[in-house]
């Protein structure tokens, strides 16, 4: 038997694995093989811990020492100093933003605090490459308790009870879609998850896949217990290697081990699973163009009804189910429905995963109970605006979704108190903005985005989000004209309501969420050729304010075209027609003596 | 095909293996420069042999404790009631009597 004393968990989820992971344990491992230490601590590579902005992290057990930033020549220091003489290596511990002792329990860091880890619970905590792990974790014991204790009809009854509803950006009660799947007769019926996460900086689905992919292979074949299905497909972007990876070492595992496969714990339930990678077209995240695609079709949306629980893949039945969801799923019929119902809010039940991104302290993936507000999650979790900047807005639910001035800071955020409020939950994106961010150019960022993946099929969307880009892409040059601000508004109206499938349907939400709360910016822009913000280059002019200006050469020296000059203590000036705009000398300017 | 009992086995298995990054019950051997010296690390790798041969969910591991050089090697058991009791000049023989005598104490606490 090993003598494992101790255990190192290196995150290996694509946000560390980018900032170094792998170099930090192979110099872990060296070390470890130089002192000796290498046949008693084990190092494990897990999936996301959700802190990304702090990583590579190093989680050091039975002590639970959580690790910073740690780079390959810290890995010395870790194993002389803690593994060998047990002393916690203070200065590669978590601070909280303006505290000043270290934190030395992942427990105990804020960012963690509000959290509850349901969708997340394994990420971050087992080597997501070994299936005994997850077993140790009560994996595959829902699927072992449905197949065997359960009828179909009972594990579907305990999903309504949870109220669980799709995370992928719908909100559709799950149970109820589990329902409509089962009740269509057919003898081929399908599941599919889709991995097909698009939204600009949203990766929750990517870490799930990443970090617990048996929670997704688990849940998928509890589907199919209740559906009636016997096959199943993941559907993920082939730009999430690292997922795919995982994912094919999980499927394979589980093949070799028989819970997927014939007999699934001697019952008569058969299920398999494949995966089908996409090219990363946004449009595919739709149900009925994702079907397209794993048919080896081009992904184009088609309209519904029929919807895919009657007519979907191979015109069978099929049950699409987001990576969230599913991951929710196994700890709903182990735990029951009312478990998951204890969490939340009345009509939104359970936790939610969100990527908090932008101007915020604490950037990464974290999951609070359905209504908690966006105070909480932006400046407790998140740790609030960096630099002491202020809170401008906040955006929810991707480009499909909407921007959330600071009086919404109290909002819950719910399924429906954000489209009360005229945002959306969506897959859970949260990007944070600061006072120095352009409304405009942020509503004319995420247009680009949507008239970029349109798919073109239907014309209120190919046109229609390509006028809307224009208009904006005017405004923010400088050219906005007279009666933009109602063409846009009648343009969203149409393209919303005619568009054939959500990516068109919600294209103009930017446009709208930015107008209803921010229609002074796009005034200032079109009127006084102004952008508030100071953004929109076009717009702006630098020029030194005589009186502050203390000629002290900084912004000199930062000019990367040489356009201010002036002699030492005394007022410098900028060359109008050779200034770029880059705003290099703004940044420098000691005594804010730069207007632009 | 897996049976519920094997997935079981498994489970409980793997879970014991694991006992080390859950909270609970610790036998915490005082290293540092000075522990080494005296010979912490043979009491580690025996308390953590007797741990293994035993079966036991006691998790070992080290730390600075605050002892006089002239009792080291020291060890420090924590109970999984947060109950701590300091043994001194422990060698590799008596460590391992340690650890049968904290064991059954913790997997009765462990049991209740």
């Amino acid at each position: 038997m090993d003598l494992i004393r101790s255990h190192i968990l290196v995150c290996a989820g694509t946000g560390c694995a980018s900032s170094g992971c792998k170099k930090v344990s192979n110099a872990m491992l060296e070390s470890m093989q130089k002192h000796g230490l290498d046949k008693e601590v084990k190092i494990i590579e897990t999936g996301c811990f959700g802190f990304c902005m702090m990583g590579p992290i190093v989680m050091i057990y039975p002590e639970g020492a959580f690790y910073c930033q740690v780079t390959p020549e810290d890995a010395e220091e870790l194993v002389t100093e803690h593994l060998l003489k047990g002393r916690i290596v203070e200065r590669l511990l978590f601070k909280e933003s303006g505290g000043q002792r270290p934190v030395a329990l992942f427990n105990d860091i804020g960012f963690y605090q509000k959290q509850n880890r349901v969708a997340l619970r394994n990420c971050g905590a087992i080597d997501a490459e070994c299936i005994e792990e997850y077993i140790a974790h009560d994996g595959y014991q829902a699927l072992a308790k449905a197949v065997t204790q359960m009828t179909p009809a009972e594990a579907i009854d305990e999903l309504k009870k949870s109220g669980l509803r799709g995370r992928g950006g719908g909100g559709f009660p799950t149970g109820r879609k589990w329902e409509f799947a089962a009740a269509t007769k057919d003898e081929v019926k399908y599941v599919v998850c889709n991995a097909d996460e698009g939204d600009p900086g949203a990766f929750m689905d990517r870490s799930i896949l990443e970090g617990d992919p048996h929670s997704i292979i688990e849940a998928m074949a509890l589907a199919g217990y209740a559906i009636g299905a016997r096959q199943g497909y993941v559907y993920v972007r082939a730009e999430y290697p690292i997922a795919v990876e995982r994912l094919s070492i999980a499927i394979k595992a589980a093949r070799e081990m028989g819970i997927l496969g014939n007999n699934i714990f001697g019952s008569d339930f058969g299920f398999d699973l494949g995966i089908r990678l996409g090219a990363g077209a946004f449009v595919c995240g739709e149900e009925t163009a994702l079907i397209s695609s794993i048919e080896g079709r081009r992904g184009t949306p088609r309209p519904r009804p029929p919807y895919p629980a009657v007519k979907g893949l191979w015109n069978k039945p099929t049950l699409i189910n987001n990576v969230e969801t599913f991951a929710n799923i196994p700890q709903i019929i182990l735990k029951g429905g009312e478990w998951f119902a204890s969490m939340g809010t009345e009509k939104s039940k359970g936790t939610k995963v969100f990527a908090l991104a932008g101007n915020i302290n604490n950037t990464g993936l974290v999951e609070v109970p359905m209504g908690t507000t966006l105070r909480e999650i932006v400046y407790d979790i998140g740790g609030g605006i960096p630099g002491g900047k202020a809170f401008k807005a906040c955006q929810t639910g991707g480009p499909s979704g909407g921007c959330l001035p600071a009086e919404y800071l109290d909002t819950h955020v719910d399924y429906d108190s954000l489209l009360a409020v005229g945002s959306m939950m969506g897959s859970g994106g949260l990007i944070v903005m600061d006072e120095n961010t352009c409304m405009v150019d942020v509503a004319r960022f995420f247009l680009e985005f949507t008239q970029d993946e349109s798919c073109g099929k239907c014309i209120p969307c190919r046109e229609g989000t390509k006028r809307m880009l224009e208009i904006l892409e005017r405004i923010t040059n400088g050219e906005g004209r007279e009666g933009d601000i109602e063409l846009l508004e009648e343009l969203s109206e149409t393209i919303s309501r005619a568009s054939l499938c959500g990516l068109g349907q919600t294209a103009p939400n930017p446009v709208l969420a930015t107008l209803r709360f921010f229609r002074h910016e796009y005034e200032a822009h079109i009127n006084e050729k102004r952008c508030p913000a100071g953004v929109c280059q076009a717009l702006l002019s630098y020029s030194i304010i005589e009186d502050k200006c203390k000629g002290c050469t900084l912004c000199k020296k930062a000019c990367p075209v040489d356009a201010i000059s002036g002699d030492v203590r005394k007022p410098h000036v900028i060359d109008i027609e050779k200034c770029i705009k880059c705003g290099a000398c703004v940044a420098k300017c000691p005594f804010k003596a730069i207007s632009r | 095909m897996l049976t519920i009992e094997q997935l079981n086995e498994i489970r409980d298995r793997v879970k014991k293996e694991l006992a080390l990054r859950s909270p609970g019950g610790r036998l915490i051997v005082g290293m540092g420069t000075t522990g080494l010296a005296a010979g912490a690390r043979e009491v580690l790798t025996a308390a953590v042999a007797e741990v293994n041969a035993r079966g036991s969910n006691l998790v070992v591991a080290g730390a600075d404790l605050p002892v006089r050089p002239d009792q080291l090697p020291a060890v420090k058991h924590v109970a999984p009631s947060g109950a701590e009791t300091l043994y001194t000049s422990v060698t590799a023989a008596s460590v391992r009597e340690l650890v049968q005598k904290v064991s059954g104490k913790q997997n009765v606490a462990a049991d209740s």
